[in-house]
């Protein structure tokens, strides 16, 4: 095992700090658990390989290399060791820690937490995020992992106190800039729509009431214009779904499958006869989802399923449940043009579009995916080329 | 429908709490409403404002908005969101503090379908909210709509 200061060094700030936490516990754990024999510590004099049978001083210099606080207590909490580490973040000889309680670096509250922590602790071990207050009154935000031991019959809890400053902040940053990029791309969208709805309205009144007065080639383009236009319009809007759906937060509720699907049905004459046959089978039972979530998914597999249809055939669609340990599976079956194997991954990427006959913005399916995986379902397809396509999502289902 | 009965009024007969008052910056859309209106033979009078601070001017009926005669006060308020100076819900929030404008209808007219935009708006006391439709004769069906529901109470 290696214990290189340099080796999170071209990471960012908090994924270091991340890792080199996760190491330093995994090594503790590996201590414990008896599995390590040796240790190289990467020193001022180069690499050095301790052993560890019997001697403490290995394990000594470990702690002492870690840029974590480390502390051992009793179960009464009296601090039995600390490392200089965390002698510097409680800013205090470690002479008058040794000794002492862990209470001066809390706030009462958080001291109260911090008991909680140990006391589910045990061998398993347990973490918290605490603000560590230093004795001349700085404090710190920390993450506290606590592991209990017991040896020779004496029980106690070492405990890894780690500064997650640098980690807090990089992540309120990232997150800073998330909500400016999420707030750029609403703007954008939100705005590109206005000149499209001139483009279309405009482009509207021309067609209607110029129509006498433009040759066929004209009213050729003026029909192009619109429908561009619309193209254009449609794109915007379902990019804007798209990242509603990533950033929203979708609570979990028992959903009646066949309801959601036959409101669907009813509201969209492009599901109903004469321009399509949807049969919806009349088993379905309770799911776990999102109302609006599974409203979007069913309508935009519907959408696709009487859209790829070839020219003068009747789109027929059937809907079916099938359950399946603890979930729930929904097949729609089309009659449509069906999917070429090599595709099946493809069609639930991003602007990944397969048919060039066919309208549409290559957003539908990635937005059904990710919607999918945020009900905590999964998508697929079983499809061959002439012979229709089975779509299914799986959601969990109710017990 | 009201509207239908609407257009066979004349102007002149109309009561001043007939007017539709339409808040909105896009010159456009602006456009738009007025050939959707004479589409929908809705002879109700639209009065334009451009921004936030405007609109509140016309209600109050303060500065270039003094004359009643020719800026009446509306019976309807068609409301866009994204508005220079004052935004829509800024607006919407002073007609609310308003008590004389307790019942005036409100109605949010946006292209912007967010869920925060339309619980905002809700909770501050709009009346309705729709989206802007492209088309005109679409956009002709909405203001139908609107006016059969919003002012046929006032008659």
């Amino acid at each position: 095992m290696h214990m290189k200061g340099t080796a999170t060094s071209q990471q960012p700030p908090a994924q270091g700090l991340k890792a080199r936490l996760d190491e330093a516990e995994a090594t503790l754990r590996a201590i414990y658990r008896g599995e390590v024999d040796a240790l190289v510590v990467h020193g001022p004099e180069g690499e050095q390989v301790y052993t560890l049978k019997g001697a403490e001083t290995p394990y000594r210099l470990l702690l002492e290399a870690m840029n974590e606080g480390a502390l051992t207590t009793s179960t009464d909490g009296t601090i039995l060791y600390c490392n200089t580490r965390f002698a510097a973040m409680a800013r205090r000889p470690m002479e008058q820690i040794v000794g002492s309680t862990c209470r001066p670096y809390f706030a009462t509250e958080d001291y109260a937490a911090f008991q909680k922590l140990l006391k589910k602790a045990g061998a398993e071990g347990a973490k918290g995020e605490f603000v560590f207050k230093a004795v001349d009154g700085s404090s710190l935000p920390v993450e506290v992992s606590a592991r209990g031991f017991e040896l020779d019959g004496m029980e106690g809890f070492s405990i890894l106190v780690s500064d997650v400053t640098e980690l807090k902040r990089s992540s309120a940053k990232l997150q800073e800039v998330v909500g400016e990029l999420e707030h750029f791309s609403y703007t954008i969208t939100h705005d590109m729509r206005a000149p499209l709805r001139a483009m279309k309205g405009f482009g509207e009144l021309l067609q209607r009431h110029y129509q006498d007065r433009v040759d066929g080639e004209g009213l050729d383009f003026i029909r192009r214009i619109i429908e561009s236009a619309g193209r254009m319009d449609n794109l915007i809007t379902d990019a804007l779904n798209y990242t509603r759906v990533l950033r929203q937060q979708m609570d979990l509720k028992p959903v009646n499958a066949a309801g959601v699907l036959r409101s669907i049905v009813e509201s969209y004459p492009q599901f109903q006869p004469p321009r399509a046959e949807v049969r919806i089978e009349n088993d379905f039972p309770l799911v776990l989802a999102n109302e609006a979530g599974m409203t979007q998914c069913f309508s935009n597999i519907l959408g696709n399923a009487v859209k790829f249809v070839e020219p003068n055939k009747l789109p027929r669609v059937h809907v079916w449940a099938e359950t399946r340990d603890h979930a729930v599976r929904f097949w729609f079956e089309d009659n449509g043009i069906g999917i070429p194997k090599r595709y099946h991954d493809l069609i639930f990427v991003m602007f990944q579009r397969l048919s060039k006959g066919y309208e549409g913005t290559g957003i539908g399916l990635a937005l059904v995916r990710k919607t999918v995986e945020r009900m905590k379902g999964k998508v697929g397809v079983e499809s061959e080329v002439g012979q229709g396509s089975r779509f299914w999502i799986e959601l969990q289902r109710c017990d | 429908m009201s509207a239908t009965k609407a257009s066979k009024r004349s102007v002149a007969k109309i009561p001043p709490n007939r007017t539709i008052l339409y808040v909105e910056d896009e010159e456009n859309d602006i456009i738009l409403v007025q050939l959707a209106l004479e589409e929908a033979r809705i002879s109700l009078p639209l009065k334009t404002v451009n921004d936030g601070r405007e609109a509140v001017a016309y209600l109050e009926g303060t500065g270039a908005y003094s004359d009643r005669v020719q800026y009446p006060a509306p019976g309807l308020v068609l409301l866009d969101l994204n508005l220079p100076l004052l935004s829509g819900m800024d607006v919407l929030e002073w007609i609310r503090e308003q008590p004389q404008f307790a019942n005036l209808p409100v109605v949010i007219y946006t292209s912007s379908n967010h869920p925060t935009d339309l619980e905002k708006a809700r909770q501050l006391g709009a009346s309705d909210f729709v989206l802007k439709p492209s088309y005109v004769h679409e956009i002709a069906q909405t203001l139908q709509r609107l006016v059969g529901q919003w002012l046929s109470l006032a008659e």
